[in-house]
């Protein structure tokens, strides 16, 4: 154990590993914040979608040749999240078959074209880092910290600012139109910040293991807490626990990031639902 | 109950905050216990790789094989004399960065920092531990040590020139995918547009 904590001390020597931790946190809060949302709207899934849209987005960066392919995977995110989350409830094809549809067509394309344009001589490589996240989280450069700092920033402002709001649109979107509150302009809101965490969760964990980070701190709060405002906080405080444990045991035993901080995640709500259920009394 | 939680996991917060030391003490310790030291966040970073330089700033660069080099590039003719035995690594070679007893995500995360910020490592002594890989070319022999990362998808390539140059490859370098343990001299340089990094008066101690 001393070991651990010795070695533990010498790398928070490392500015990268710092960078992680902090990247890491703030995504974590993020995406735990407006997971509650979505897994109560019903669109866990959405997650995975978008991570795929942006996968997509950033193979066209790619065979463009961008230096910087955040604009351009952050716009393409940005429009797929707005047409999901805004479809009408009478579009002909709706949620689920909407983001599936999404999901896999990006994804496909997406490989597609790395596949046939080729920008670097690492295809798998790249491809296999971009989905499993590997070790992007530990190789950002200071402005991508800066970049990620800022932007979470402003999704927690405003997930605070609009806590109101977004309460009200998550659970009733018509009582919410009939007294007043323009259900369309945040669900607008919400798609936008979606997408973005999306982007930025990516460098974390990857794109195939981003619905862990939106779904599991959600879920595991709602095993033990009633209340929106409870639910919210347990997942914002679970999610951030999660991460920085996935990211200090992935950085001290050489374990890949993102799949280690989706298992910490589950272990937190396999340890949360055995609580519920004893603190409920209930059977298994 | 709810409080008694909210107390918990409020504690464990705390604590994994807490966890984050005094880097400049915690840097000072751990060179003079022969470790590596880092400069602390504060302090000024500047940052020298440019957007264009994508080939060296790509997080997942590998050399295969198959190494391309610009035809207007002249040539870097390295003789090779009689053989001799791998010379080893003189007391007086002192360490300034030892990554060899890293895992292989902090590895792979310091050799791309390296690369990223490497104004802060060039002309240091790097001691590093990978995968050799030779390849012989019409107008010099590149050795790599590839360090992989830990899902072994990505890896960073280091070359290294030996301080003996009288050894030949392959007879006096180790095995092809042999696991090696190398320090040297980090040193960058170019081919044509793309920028290279090589451990120069290297030394290979396994």
């Amino acid at each position: 154990m001393a070991t651990i904590f010795e070695t533990l001390k010498l790398y928070f020597t490392y500015p990268f590993v710092r960078y992680a931790l902090i990247v890491g946190v703030l995504i974590a809060l993020c995406s735990s914040l407006l997971g509650v949302t979505l897994v109560l709207k019903r669109f866990s899934f959405i997650g995975d979608g978008l991570s795929h849209v942006a996968f997509g987005g950033m193979a066209i960066a790619s065979v463009l040749k961008f230096t910087n392919d955040m604009p351009l995977t952050l716009t393409v995110t940005v429009i797929s999240a707005i047409l999901l989350l805004m479809s009408s409830k009478n579009a002909k094809i709706k949620g689920d078959a909407a983001i599936a549809m999404v999901s896999v067509g990006s994804l496909a394309i997406g490989y597609l074209l790395l596949n046939i344009f080729s920008p670097s001589g690492n295809l798998s490589g790249d491809v296999c880092s971009t989905l499993f996240g590997s070790t992007s989280i530990l190789t950002l450069t200071k402005t991508e910290v800066y970049l990620c700092a800022v932007l979470s920033v402003i999704v927690v402002a405003v997930f605070v600012l609009l806590y109101n709001r977004i309460f009200a649109v998550t659970f009733d979107e018509d009582f919410s139109n009939a007294t007043g509150i323009n259900a369309n302009l945040y669900n607008f809101a919400i798609a936008i910040i979606i997408a973005v965490i999306i982007v930025l969760a990516m460098n974390l964990v990857g794109s195939l293991l981003i619905s862990a980070l939106v779904i599991f701190p959600s879920l595991s709060a709602m095993r033990l807490f009633k209340s929106f405002k409870s639910v919210t906080v347990c997942s914002a405080v679970l999610s951030v626990l999660c991460s920085l444990l996935g990211i200090l045991i992935s950085i001290v035993f050489g374990t890949p990031v993102g799949s280690t901080i989706v298992a910490a995640d589950i272990i937190a709500f396999l340890v949360c639902y055995i609580i519920g259920l004893l603190v409920g009394g209930k059977k298994i | 109950m709810k409080k008694i939680l909210c107390l918990m996991l409020t504690v464990f917060f705390c604590l994994g905050l807490v966890a984050c030391g005094e880097t400049k003490e915690v840097a000072k310790k751990s060179r003079g216990n022969g470790g590596v030291g880092f400069t602390d966040l504060t302090s000024d970073n500047s940052q020298n790789s440019s957007p264009a330089d994508s080939n060296t700033a790509s997080k997942t660069e590998e050399k295969t094989t198959s190494k391309t080099v610009s035809s207007t590039t002249s040539e870097k003719p390295k003789t090779s004399a009689p053989t001799s035995k791998p010379e080893t690594a003189k007391k007086s070679d002192k360490i300034d960065f030892d990554i060899s007893n890293f895992n292989f995500t902090m590895a792979f995360s310091q050799i791309s920092e390296m690369k990223q910020n490497k104004s802060k490592y060039l002309g240091k002594r790097i001691k590093v531990k990978g995968i050799f890989e030779g390849e012989e070319a019409p107008s010099r022999n590149y050795y790599y040590c590839i360090v992989k990362d830990t899902t072994a998808c990505c890896s960073e390539v280091l070359e290294f020139v030996l301080r003996d140059t009288s050894l030949t490859y392959p007879k006096d370098y180790p095995k092809s995918q042999s696991e090696i343990v190398v320090d040297g001299i980090f040193h960058s340089y170019k081919e044509g547009t793309d920028e290279f990094f090589e451990l120069t008066d290297a030394v290979i101690s396994k």
